[in-house]
């Protein structure tokens, strides 16, 4: 499939810090890209160096194989960090100025409008919003004019679980579209809904990327529940390849990567006299495999 | 580019303090200009109200023009500050426009508000020229040039107002730097050098395209008239040489415009926003 984004070697200091250290990908059209990590792991940006905003100090981009580093925002529509617009115009103005820096008509402005759920206060100003509305806005901001590439960071910060769900099914309704979708979000649970790529960033590095299924198959979650839990916490920490989620009460949730063999693994608990009221292996959510890389990349 | 200035248009006109600032700059100018040219007062030997005689009136308005310039600047430093601040100048350049077009609406903006105050000025002495009756044509213009001239100044307090906001990016320190720059720091910075020289720093350059009206002549044109004494004598002890000639100061005034604007267009393409 042809590629809408090649990153080579790119990074980006403040300083003595490293935004991002090294980073390579690829992103094809079509794909909805997942960006995740942790805070302060790069992920804004990595965004905002392939839409131009700031300067890579190292390394380059390039969106449809254009020269080095050349951003070709008519054809993206972009939502970065939060909503920038002026607090004293109105939705429509704000939207005109959006349609006209982009050199689109305005007409299409009503129909932005509608899709987003602003239509009735498209005269209020903008101060006047509530945060959601404002998401909204910024949405109705990056679909104008029908872009190819939608680069979504956060983009369900602030809305209600129903604007959550716009938000999904109109991420959804343009992935149908063929379009292809860059969204960096700490909802992992969205993330995996909408996403077919991902990257996990930690520390400006790219720690995992692939398919979400391809990423997901490597890792396996195990929850085991027994009365003898530090004995058993003191096996699983020696256990290479195991990572503990979560600990509670009854037990704990585990992530196996593919070097542990799960039969082997039972026959250890029993050689070791460990009683188990509950063992279940199931594939892991995105969620679960991001904790267990992160904790993997912190140890 | 035309969607860049309707764009400048829309950011603009809808601000309630572009109007607040503007309708503070006409009155104050036109209410200076009316009492001035009204009132009976007597400044070093000259009444007030001959300074608005024709001859004298445009570079009487223009000079006066010039006291409100500030406040024009004042306005870009907040128009242009607002950008950094709300986060519009990168909204725009994810929007597709580029550092460039950024420069050239905010330009366009500075280019309509020094359109503005040469308009300001040329209708306000135009009404008050009617009033004093003046009959011919020629003697009408005669003067008209320091009117474009104020244009220019604006044009560079504008533009210099610009470059201070996106060095500092915040609008009340912007300002207090932009003003004591004016009051202090430059001419404090002006003592270490000698006369020569210290009419080419850019404020004194720009402050004088507008000189203060020739009062010196003035007197002198009526002493000569009552007592015969020949007015270039009494001009000549008077007057301290101040400034270049506006065919030199002009032309710099333009070049330090091209510098601040460009170093403008150099900060934004090598900042992150």
């Amino acid at each position: 499939m042809a590629s809408v984004l090649k990153v080579n070697s790119l990074s980006k200091n403040f300083g003595s810090i490293k935004a991002l250290d090294n980073l390579n990908l690829s992103i094809s059209k079509g794909e909805v890209f997942g960006i995740l990590g942790p805070n302060g792991s790069g992920k804004t940006t990595f965004l905002s160096v392939i839409l131009g905003i700031k300067t890579a100090t190292a390394g380059n981009f390039c969106w449809f194989e254009e020269p080095n580093d050349k951003v070709v925002n008519n054809k993206l529509g972009a939502l970065l960090e939060v909503p920038y617009f002026y607090p004293y115009l109105s939705i429509e103005k704000n939207l005109r100025i959006t349609a006209l820096s982009r050199g689109y008509g305005l007409e299409s402005i009503p129909e932005i409008l509608h899709k987003v759920g602003l239509f009735e206060r498209r005269k209020s100003p903008c101060y006047s919003l509530s945060l959601g509305m404002k998401q909204r806005l910024a949405l109705a901001q990056t679909l104008l004019g029908n872009p190819e590439i939608l680069v979504l960071d956060e983009p369900t910060n602030g809305l209600d679980p129903e604007g959550i769900a716009d938000v999904r099914n109109i991420i959804k309704d343009q992935s149908y579209l063929g379009k292809t979708i860059i969204i960096a979000s700490h909802n992992l649970d969205e993330i995996q809904k909408v996403c077919t790529h991902v990257v996990i960033l930690k520390n400006g590095k790219n720690i995992a990327y692939g398919k979400v299924d391809d990423l997901l198959s490597i890792n396996q979650v195990a929850i085991i529940e027994s009365q003898q839990t530090n004995e058993l916490s003191n096996l699983l920490t020696s256990i290479k390849g195991c990572k503990i989620l979560e600990k509670n009460a009854s037990g704990f949730v585990l992530t196996f990567d593919s070097q542990v063999n799960v039969a082997e693994f039972g026959t250890l608990l029993s050689n070791e006299g460990i009683t188990l009221n509950r063992f279940e292996i199931r594939r892991p959510t995105l969620e679960e495999l991001f904790l267990g890389i992160v904790k993997q990349t912190n140890s | 580019m035309k969607n860049l200035f309707r764009i400048e248009l829309i950011k603009t006109i809808y601000y309630p303090t572009f109007w607040a600032i503007l309708l503070l700059h006409s009155l104050f100018f036109v209410i200076i200009i009316a009492l001035g040219a009204n009132l009976d007062i007597n400044i070093q030997g000259v009444q007030v109200f001959k300074l608005f005689a024709p001859n004298y009136i445009w570079g009487t308005t223009a000079w006066i023009a010039s006291w409100f310039n500030l406040l024009l600047a004042i306005m870009i430093i907040v128009l242009t500050g607002n950008e950094i601040q709300y986060n519009t100048f990168r909204r725009q350049l994810l929007d597709g426009l580029n550092r460039n077009h950024l420069i050239i609406g905010k330009f366009a903006l500075i280019a309509g508000l020094s359109l503005y105050v040469i308009f300001l000025v040329s209708v306000t002495g135009f009404i008050i020229s009617l009033n004093s009756g003046e009959p011919s044509i020629n003697g009408f213009f005669y003067g008209f040039k320091f009117v474009l001239i104020l244009g220019v100044q604006s044009l560079a307090y504008m533009s210099l107002a610009m470059l201070t906001a996106i060095v500092f990016r915040n609008i009340a320190l912007s300002i207090i730097v932009f003003l004591l720059y004016f009051i202090m720091i430059e001419p404090f910075i002006r003592i270490f050098f000698a006369s020569n020289i210290d009419v080419y720093f850019p404020v004194k350059l720009i402050s004088n395209l507008t000189p203060m009206p020739d009062f010196m002549g003035m007197i002198s044109s009526e002493l000569s008239a009552m007592q015969a004494v020949d007015p270039n004598s009494i001009a000549q002890l008077q007057s301290v040489p101040d400034g270049l000639s506006l065919g030199i100061s002009v032309p710099l005034c333009l070049i330090y415009i091209v510098v601040f604007v460009s170093v403008t267009r150099i900060l934004l393409k090598v900042r992150d926003f």
